[in-house]
Formats: structure tokens, sequence, C-alpha cells
């Protein structure tokens, strides 16, 4: 579903991610560790077409996001840490425009927002405008707004900050569902418990550079990684 | 903590014209374009103050009444502060988006809003000086000069300004106060109607600037003697700008105490207001009421719920929309019909009469060019800039959105206009027409300019719209770049005094030959910087 070939992204002298090459593959939930810096956003925003990357190529069902953005940008879903949404709208009202660029009908839109909705506790707040929302509020209505479209590929920057243990709950379910029905999810984190709960597989990041990749087990045997664990848990 | 909070808020306000994409300062060419800008401003507006106040000045001097001219001076330089002032002095203080961190910091409240209103002095002083200056220089020029007398004035200069802000922040906080108790749409239609109005006061003022200076020419000993007396504050601005050393003092040491009164007086409730708008009765969203839109009208949606959403923007970057009919209104109101054969025949003397409309054409252009909805527009969408990034929609759609909105909210009064007031002058239908014509290329010119610039000059790090739309580099050269185009476009009519249409026609094909080149560059270079945006 997402392949990255050879990803190198440079910040000026800094070199943020160093040729890192990692596929995900659909029907996996893949997370993504590294220490704060690492790399995690920088990859996962290149991979969204938000960070153009001086070298290497991301294809998401093979289609390139530098030649053909807009079709891989129809395929994915993005939540970043912090969601920044348009203050000046109301939930609902945010929720709908994400609909319309993604050209989802009105009774289809209507079905899954009233659903995500009520299952993430925020229909009483949809009508009310996002400024004066908590950051845990605007966390569920991008939640929202990113599954409104039912992406094939969800990928999200350290999705469970912010959230109550409801909602957290709630958003495992949607990711499990959603790779049960073929989809791909793509998620970075720096807390090892999170990702070891509920990730098929995953892939560590250290200064830019891909250090190990596999199942849980295999990674967490990798008595090489011993000191990379210690970073992640101390 | 208090110079660190003064030393950030400097820093963004140097930051919004002098930052470079690297984040680096320092460039030289940035600085002299930057500075030759405000040339131009000061030099535009400051000829026209200078050479209004020297017909009031003169007069005062030979009577010897000098503190009445500063006296004066100060009103209009208190006015023009305030009305520069107040709404960067609500949204500064009460609308930062780093109050929340701010307040959560070991820093005392009133650390805090003295930063602030550090950053709104640097507004109020600069509108002080457009007054200020010329002000001063016709007095040099109709009175007397000394260095002494010099820094006497630029300690009077700096003692209004900082009244300004004392008026401007208490003035917010009203506005503050309103805002925390109504709800989001009431309290920005409030806000509107309040500017608007304030507006409206302000352009009937200066219709009638006129009228006003030749009643206090002929009635200066009048207004002497209503003014005068030790303890009128008016009397003692006037005497400190005169040169009266005590006075002097007196003002400065006011202007101190009343920023400290101001200070006391926010204090209090400045946290409570600083996140009122956090507070809100929550609300079912009614899906039935959903219209669904394509991508392109869901995009142009936002832009029309953004702009009308937002006083600061709204108020500074479509306020030509409203000028443009308001001025319409004045020369309307000012050149009755029956003056109008006059007005044909003295242009006929020189030129054929189809120059009035070319006149009319170029007044609508120039006060269009105050709508610069375009030049903050990329700068805006600040750290929501991932939505677009992120969504599949192709950066002609994005930029093609907010070129539209600003040719609709600028076009239409614009287009009505010309023709109102090329039938008024009773032009010709080709006159009508090409009228019509030029009034939509330039505002297509205009559109197209603010967001070219803005690609160019963008800036996604503030901490309060107010930056973004009233402060930015790409506002300052948007707007008086198309002032400075409108001129080197109109003004050379007086040196060929040809044919009206010929003229105009020639307008017309420049402007339209300019517009094909700013939408190419457009679609192949500025999509280009736009997909290398980085928030």
């Amino acid at each position: 579903m997402l392949k990255i070939e050879h990803l190198t992204k440079r910040f000026g002298e800094k070199t943020a991610v160093d040729d890192l090459s990692l596929e995900i593959n659909a029907g996996e939930i893949h997370a993504f560790i590294g220490r704060n810096g690492a790399g995690k956003t920088t990859t996962i925003k290149s991979c969204c077409g938000i960070l153009p990357f001086d070298s290497g190529e991301i294809t998401i069902d093979g289609r390139s996001v530098v030649s053909d953005p807009v079709a891989c940008k129809k395929m994915i879903a993005y939540l970043p840490d912090n969601p920044d949404l348009y203050e000046y709208m109301k939930g609902g009202e945010y929720i709908n425009f994400v609909a319309d660029i993604f050209g989802v009908d009105k009774t289809r839109r209507t079905k899954l927002m009233e659903r995500y909705a009520e299952e993430l506790e925020i229909a009483d707040s949809l009508g009310t405008a996002i400024g004066s929302y908590s950051h845990g509020m605007k966390q569920k209505v991008a939640i929202i707004a990113a599954l409104i479209h039912e992406p094939k590929l969800f990928l999200m920057d350290e999705p469970f900050v912010g959230l109550d243990p409801k909602a957290s709950f709630v958003l495992k379910g949607y990711l499990r569902e959603m790779c049960d029905n073929g989809g791909a999810i793509f998620y970075s984190t720096h807390v090892l418990d999170v990702a070891e709960k509920i990730c098929d597989r995953v892939s560590i990041i250290r200064n830019g550079k891909l250090v190990r990749s596999g199942s849980m087990d295999e990674v967490k045997g990798d008595e090489s990684l011993e000191e990379v664990f210690l970073e992640l848990e101390g | 903590m208090k110079s660190i909070l003064i030393k950030k808020e400097l820093k963004a306000f140097i930051r919004s014209f002098l930052r470079k994409k690297d984040g680096t300062y320092g460039d030289t060419k940035r600085g002299i374009l930057i500075a030759l800008l405000f040339v131009f401003l000061f030099g535009s507006l400051g000829f026209s103050v200078f050479f209004m106040l020297s017909g009031i000045c003169g007069p005062i001097v030979y009577m010897g009444i000098d503190w009445l001219y500063f006296s004066l001076i100060s009103i209009a330089i208190l006015s023009i502060g305030v009305i520069g002032g107040i709404f960067t002095a609500y949204t500064s203080i009460y609308k930062a988006k780093d109050n929340d961190f701010l307040l959560s910091l070991p820093v005392s409240a009133s650390d805090i809003i003295v930063s602030r209103m550090i950053g709104v002095w640097t507004i109020t002083l600069f509108f002080s000086l457009i007054v200020g200056v010329p002000a001063l220089i016709a007095y040099y020029v109709n009175g007397r000069f000394s260095f002494v007398l010099l820094i006497e004035n630029i300690i009077f200069i700096l003692s209004l300004s900082l009244i300004s802000v004392t008026i401007c922040c208490v003035l917010g906080w009203v506005i503050a106060q309103f805002a925390a108790r109504v709800s989001g749409n009431l309290k920005n239609a409030g806000i509107m109607i309040v500017s608007i109005l304030g507006f409206g006061a302000y352009f009937l003022f200066v219709n009638r600037m006129y009228d006003i200076v030749e009643s206090i020419i002929g009635n200066l000993t009048g207004i002497a003697a209503d003014f005068s007396g030790n303890f009128n504050p008016l009397y003692i601005a006037g005497a400190a700008g005169a040169g009266d050393i005590v006075r002097l003092l007196i003002l400065f040491g006011a202007s101190l105490i009343l920023i400290a009164a101001a200070v006391l007086l926010i204090r209090p409730r400045f946290g409570a207001l600083a996140t009122a708008s956090k507070a809100a009765k929550a609300e079912r969203f009614d899906s039935g009421s959903v219209k669904v839109k394509g991508a392109r009208g869901a995009l142009l949606g936002r832009e029309f719920k953004h702009l009308f959403n937002s006083p600061v923007y709204l108020l500074n970057c479509a306020l030509g929309a409203l000028m443009v009919p308001l001025v319409t209104g004045i020369l309307l109101f000012n050149i009755p019909q029956e003056a109008v054969g006059d007005l044909k025949a003295w242009v006929g003397s020189f030129a054929d009469e189809t120059v009035i409309g070319l006149v009319c054409s170029a007044v609508v252009v120039f006060i269009s060019s105050m709508c610069y909805i375009t030049a903050p527009s990329i700068s805006i969408e600040g750290k929501n800039f991932w939505i677009l990034k992120s969504a599949p929609i192709n950066p002609m759609d994005v930029l093609g959105a907010k070129l539209l909105l600003h040719i609709i909210v600028a076009e239409i009064p614009s287009v009505a206009c010309i023709i109102v007031l090329d039938m008024y002058f009773g032009m010709p239908a080709v006159c009508i027409v090409l009228g019509v014509l030029t009034v939509v290329l330039f505002v297509i010119f205009q559109a197209l300019f603010g967001l070219c610039v803005n690609l160019i000059k963008y800036n996604f790090n503030w901490t309060s719209e107010t930056f973004a739309v009233k402060q930015g580099a790409s506002v300052v050269i948007s707007m008086f770049g198309n002032m400075l185009v409108t001129l080197a476009v109109f003004l050379p009519y007086l040196l060929v005094v040809c044919n009206g249409l010929i003229y105009q026609s020639m307008v017309c094909a420049a402007a339209l030959i300019t517009c094909i080149a700013l939408y190419a560059w457009l679609r192949s270079r500025g999509v280009a910087r736009y997909n290398c945006l980085e928030v």
C-alpha cells in the first residue's frame, strides 16, 4: 500500500531523514517508533505530500506522491500530532468541508459523521465553533474528518496523545476495522507500550535512519537494539 | 522576564517585515525595499498633510499663538493613532495565540500586558509619525526651528503616541468585555458595525476637512480662548509642543501615568478575558442543513467563511470594497448635477470630455487598491496549512479560490460605482464599457499581485492574525505597490493629453497583458512555490 524508497529529507545542513526505505502492506497496522526528533513526523508528512523531500520515492498503491499527488491524497487520511483546525468553522462544518473536498455523498457522510460523533462522544458539540474546543475535542473532530472519506491508508502522528481513554479505545477499534477491510495504518509513536498492544509490525527510526523493521516479537528479540529500547522506555 | 517578552513582541513585529525564508534577518536589499516603501507611504501622505497644515500654521504663527497649532495637531495625532491601533490592541492583547502559554508561565499579567502594549505602540507610533512629521516640518517652515525644539518635539510626539496606546488599550479592553459576553456571530457583527460606524465618522470628517480647516482659520482667536487655561489638557499639550519645558514634562509624565493606569485597569480581568472564547455553549450540528459542494465550491465557501468570521481580516483587507462606494458617494455629493455641465466645459477647453471617464476609472481603481484580500491569504493559513497540503486538490484550485474571493468582494462595488459615476457625468456608452473593463482588469491585477507577493513573502509563524493581515511585508508591498501602479499608469496622461478613450484603451491593454503574465507566473512558478511551502 505504502512504499518508501531511499527517502532523504534535509532541513538546511541537518538531515532529518536519511535514505529510509519502508513498506506498509494492506491490512497492516504499522507503528513507527523513535525518540523525539528522530524523523518520524518528517517521514509521515513527506508521505502525505505536505513536505517536499530531497531524494527517494514514495508510492501509494503504486502511484507516486510526487508525480501524482492528487490521486495519492485521495487514498490517504492524515492525522497530525497537534490538530490545528479552522477555528472559524463549527466542528460539523469542518467535517463537511473535508467531505466536500473528497467528494463524499450526503447520505454516506451523514451516516458516518453521526456514527463516529456518537461513539467519540462529541455529537453534542459539533454545532459549536472549533475555536472553543479543547485539544481532545479537536483531535476527535480531526479523526472524524480523516475517516469520513473511508481512506485506504491512514497516516497518524502520535494519534493517542490528548485523547481520553474511552476515545483511545474507540480509535483502536476503528483502526482494526479499517485493516480488516483491507486498509493500512502507519502511525508514529515514541511510547513502546502503545505500539506493542495494537500493531502488526513496527519500524524503529533513530537519527533519521531506519534501524529495524519487522514484527514486534522479531524487533524486541533483537538484542542489538537493547540500547534503542532503553532510550524509548527511559 | 518583562524584557524577554518585549523582545519577543518586537522580534515578531520586525520578523513580519524582514524575515527571510530560512528564518534569518539582516538582508540589506530587503531592508532597503521596505524602507523605500515606507518613504513612499510617508511621502504621499505626508505631502497632503504638510500642505493642509501649512495653511493653518501660517496664520497661527502670525498671531503669535503657536501653542494652538500644537493643540490642533495633538488632536489629529491622537485620532489617527487610535484609529490605527484600536483593533491591534484588542487582537494582540486578548486574541494572541500564545496567551494560554504565557499565562501558564511564572509571568505576571502586568508583564504580558506591558509587552503586548509595546507591540501596539509600534503601530500607534507609526500612525502618529504620519501626521506628526509633516506637521512639525510645516511648523519649522512657517514658524521657527532650533535643535532644542526638535528634541522637545520628539518627546512631544512620543508622549502623544503613548497616550494613543493608552486609549487603544482601554477601548480594546471595552471590546474584549463586550466580546466575552456575547456569542461568536453577534460579537463579530457588533465589532464590524462599530468599526464601520467609526470609519463612516472618519470619512465624514475627511469629507468636511477643508470646511473644518477654513472655519478654524476664520475663528482662531475664539478657539484659542476655548482651549486656553492652565489646566486644559489641549492647552498643556499645545504649549508642550511649542517648547514650554514645564508643560512638556507634565505631558510626558501624564502619558506614563496613563499607561500605568491602563495596565492597572486591564490587569484584574486579563486572564478571564484572554481565555473567554474558550468557553462556549455546546450545540449539536444540524446535518440536514448541509449543502454538498464540489471541491472548488468548498474552497471558495471556506475563504468566504474565514473573511466574514474574522473582523481583523475583513476590516483591514476588504475595507477598499466599502470605501469605493463611500468615496463615490462623497464625489457625487460634492459635485452637484448642475456643476457637471461646467466641469465638462472646463475639461473640454483642454481635452475631450471622456477624460472625465478616465479620471473616474483612476479614482475607483486607486481606492480599490485598498482592498488587498489576497495579500495575506497564504500567510493567514498559518498552522492550518497542513489541511490544504494534505487534501487531494490541485494547488491552482486553492489559489483560484483566494483570487475569486478577492475578485467577488472587490469587483461588485467597483463595477457598480464606475457605472454610476460614468452615467452621472454623462459619459458615452463606449466610455462606460471601457471604464468597466478597466476596473475589472485592475481588480483582477490587484488580486493576482497580492497573491503572487504573498507566495513569495509568506509568514506562517504569527501569534495573532493581526500580524498576518496588518503587518506582513506582502500586505505593505501589495497595497502600496497597487497604488504606485495606479499612479504610474494614469498620471502619464497629464504628459500626453490625448483622447481619453484612446488612453483608456491603452491602459486596458496594458492591464490585460500584465494580468495574463501574472496568471501565467502563478500557474507555473506560483504553484511550484506553493508546493514547497512548509509550515
